[in-house]
């Protein structure tokens, strides 16, 4: 009796010890005191805790050696400790040798949760706290971490295995705490058709094909365009994401899933397939197609038919060089998008020292030839290499195959003709160097505007546009485009058309490069074809960046 | 959680192309992002996540290698890394952050111990993101990767610093999120 008693002593000491000890050194302890002291929050009774701790004393189960957890429930208690202040409570309650491991803050859910953890080795301890408007939950839980582990890997107490009766009840769906609760919001329930027959992934009003993101309304072009309707970019190019126009939608952008892609790994290509009169040449696959990389030969991982749709920016150059031919460019353009199919998406801009974007991306050709048909003449110098670059950046945003781009210029940035007093934002060896990068297909089409400027500006103009004419076939033959030439009026419209007819020759293609340095060097792409009365043309290369 | 499930994409695209570029590690790759800490306060959701050696042992410690052979990959992986650090921020409204905010990283990475290996496009209908990737290379050894990836309205910054096995790589493939893509290994 008398040892009992002794027993029972020594055993209360080292409770009270422990308790003492805890209540001195643990963020717990401290959080708890805070919420208390300085909030005067009240700790709710939780059933058999105490027993519980008093067990887990002399028994460990999966190695857990203390559990102490603490409830708070105050519906005032949010709007007392909420913000930088509850922050505070609780860095300064783990500082030590307790390090973070979560801090998850949402101020839409008013939700604020911390994951502490310290020690290493034989035993270790988490602090969680939550706090939401209504409740506050401080838990600490010191465990050793091998046992926990093996516990883990398989569960099991007193002898009995625990895994197979978690897996039957994995398995019964009808049971509690199913997989429905358990899945995660990247897969996608099917939701019972007659429960919700309106919400589908697809546009019921357009026969089952994907619903599109809304676009941005119409602009319409007026007198003055920087004031009145263009969407006016100064050719700057690199627009940082916040300052784009924010045109999606709120729902769209909150709710939809994410997708991601590794572009960087597939080398694009767009690969003209013509015969030799120039005409595309249909029905080819895969397999009549070989793709070498610095002569070594690669698997072509996509596929696209010359039947598929174009994303394609028509570019107009209406500085003042152009600018006298303004109705015939028009003119041209509209009847280029005529001849293009009606699932090819078009956006048409123009510059100037400015880049002007009369339409965005759409299939609607009839607007399209409304908007080319509104233009007025814009007049002033011509930024060629930033409205490239500019373009570049809208074909980026319009899809990931079967881009063109189509432009209508003389190719004279001012840079060419007046370096100091025209300083360009982007070089020409920039532009390329980009070009060459993306998988856009660029045809120039050359109106050749030499003699008027001459006559303008005398034969200093001559170097100008014979080094013009240089950086427009290298832009096309760089992207496996081509140079058309219009030197008298009637030309162009037959220029169109040529780019017409070559833009559904393309095929597209991609492959993973077998071997990747990112050296920045240049590595050659040739494409072969196994027929003999066909001839293709693709970019000739990349830089492995 | 949306920011949840991009961050932890995030984080294991980071792992992989960390695998793609070589084994074995060397100086440390670790960035200093504290200078983010002031976003919390106008951000509507913030993760923080800080995962270091001790953690990352616990973590292996709960993976087996007998339950499946992603799991072996995973456990893998973990067991390589010395650190994942995470900073996601998602705003009501654009503009929220400034690019002072993403030069206080990519001026770490400006260092010619760091260079960018891929541009990544993470895409939500209609909605554009740039995705930067920059690996740490030390004497051809790979010690560390960073991930800047600035939205319209959220900004997300991961660093891991260790490596892995490259040959466990493939097995993540398809799981945990990550979209199955053809991917090719550097030998």
């Amino acid at each position: 009796m008398k040892t009992k008693a002794v027993a029972a002593l020594l055993l209360g000491v080292s409770l009270f010890a422990g308790v003492a000890v805890a209540k001195q050194s643990d963020p717990y302890s401290r959080v708890i005191q805070q919420l208390e002291n300085q909030y005067h929050a009240k700790k709710k009774h939780i059933p058999f805790l105490g027993l519980g701790n008093f067990v887990l004393k002399f028994w460990h189960p999966a190695g857990v050696e203390a559990v102490q957890v603490s409830l708070f429930e105050n519906p005032e208690l949010y709007g007392q400790v909420h913000g930088e202040r509850f922050d505070s409570v609780v860095e300064s309650a783990a500082a030590g040798s307790w390090r973070p491991v979560v801090r998850e803050f949402s101020r839409r859910s008013n939700q604020w949760v911390y994951v502490y953890y310290t020690g290493e080795g034989k035993d270790m301890k988490i602090l969680v706290v939550s706090l939401d408007p209504s409740n506050a939950v401080v838990a600490q839980v010191k465990f050793q971490p091998a046992k926990l582990a093996e516990f883990a890997q398989n569960p099991s107490m007193f002898g009995h295995s625990l895994a197979n009766d978690l897996r039957n009840q994995a398995e019964n769906p009808g049971s509690p705490g199913d997989l429905v609760e358990a899945r995660t919001s990247d897969q996608h329930p099917e939701g019972p058709a007659d429960d919700a027959p309106g919400v589908t992934a697809t546009d019921a009003t357009d026969g089952g094909t994907p619903a599109v993101a809304p676009r941005e309304a119409p602009v319409l072009h007026r007198e003055d365009p920087r004031a009145l309707g263009y969407r006016e970019d100064p050719a700057s190019g690199d627009a940082r994401p916040s300052d784009r126009s924010s045109n999606t939608s709120s729902n769209t952008a909150s709710g939809a899933e994410k997708s991601i892609k590794l572009e960087a790994r597939l080398i694009n290509l767009n690969v003209s397939a013509v015969n030799h009169s120039g005409i595309a040449a249909p029905n080819l696959t895969k397999e009549n197609f070989s793709v070498f990389e610095d002569g070594v030969k690669q698997n072509i991982s996509f596929f696209e038919t010359n039947q598929a749709p174009v994303n394609l920016m028509l570019l107009l150059d209406l500085s003042g060089s152009t600018s006298k031919k303004i109705k015939l460019i028009k003119k041209a353009a509209s009847r280029f998008v005529d001849s293009l199919l009606p699932a090819d998406r078009i956006a048409v801009a123009a510059f100037t020292r400015r880049f002007y974007q009369i339409s965005d991306f759409t299939t609607d050709h009839a607007l399209l030839k409304e908007r080319i048909d509104r233009t007025k003449n814009l007049e002033g110098g011509t930024a060629y290499y930033d409205a490239m670059w500019t373009a570049m950046n809208l074909l980026d945003k319009a899809g990931d195959s079967r881009k063109a781009l189509v432009v209508l210029t003389d190719g004279v940035d001012e840079h060419l003709l007046d370096p100091k007093d025209h300083p360009s934002k982007h070089s020409y060896e920039q532009m390329l160097s980009r070009i060459s990068e993306d998988d856009v297909t660029v045809y120039p089409i050359y109106l050749d505007t030499e003699w008027y400027e001459v006559k303008r500006s005398g034969n200093g103009a001559h170097e100008a546009y014979a080094a013009a004419r240089t950086q427009l076939y290298a832009v096309a033959d760089e992207t496996g485009g081509t140079v058309l030439k219009a030197v008298d009026d009637a030309d162009l419209d037959g220029a169109y058309q040529k780019v017409a007819a070559e833009l559904h020759s393309l095929y597209s293609m991609a492959y993973a490069p077998k071997e990747l340095h990112s050296d920045g060097r240049w590595h050659d792409v040739h494409v072969k074809i196994d027929r003999t009365d066909v001839v293709v043309r693709a970019r000739r290369g990349f830089y492995d960046k | 959680m949306n920011l949840h499930r991009k961050a932890l994409r995030l984080a294991l695209i980071g792992v992989l192309l960390l695998a793609q570029a070589a084994p074995s590690f060397g100086q440390d790759a670790k960035l200093k992002i504290e200078s983010l800490a002031h976003l919390q306060e106008k951000a509507s959701q913030t993760i923080d996540v800080t995962l270091d050696k001790g953690m990352l042992n616990l973590a292996a410690k709960f993976l087996s290698e007998k339950r499946s052979v992603n799991e072996a990959a995973v456990k893998d992986i973990v067991s390589g890394l010395k650190g994942v650090y995470v900073r996601s921020y998602e705003f009501d409204s654009p503009g929220e952050y400034s690019d002072q905010d993403v030069n206080s990283v990519l001026s770490q990475l400006k260092d010619p111990a760091w260079s960018r290996v891929v541009g990544v496009t993470c895409k939500r209908k209609g909605e554009k993101e740039n995705i930067q990737v920059f690996i740490m290379t030390n004497n051809d050894q790979v010690a560390g990767l960073a991930a800047v990836a600035a939205g319209e309205k959220d900004l997300t910054v991961i660093n891991i610093v260790g490596v892995i096995d490259v040959e466990k790589l493939s097995a993540l493939c398809g799981s945990f999120g990550i979209p199955k893509f053809d991917l090719q290994i550097d030998k």
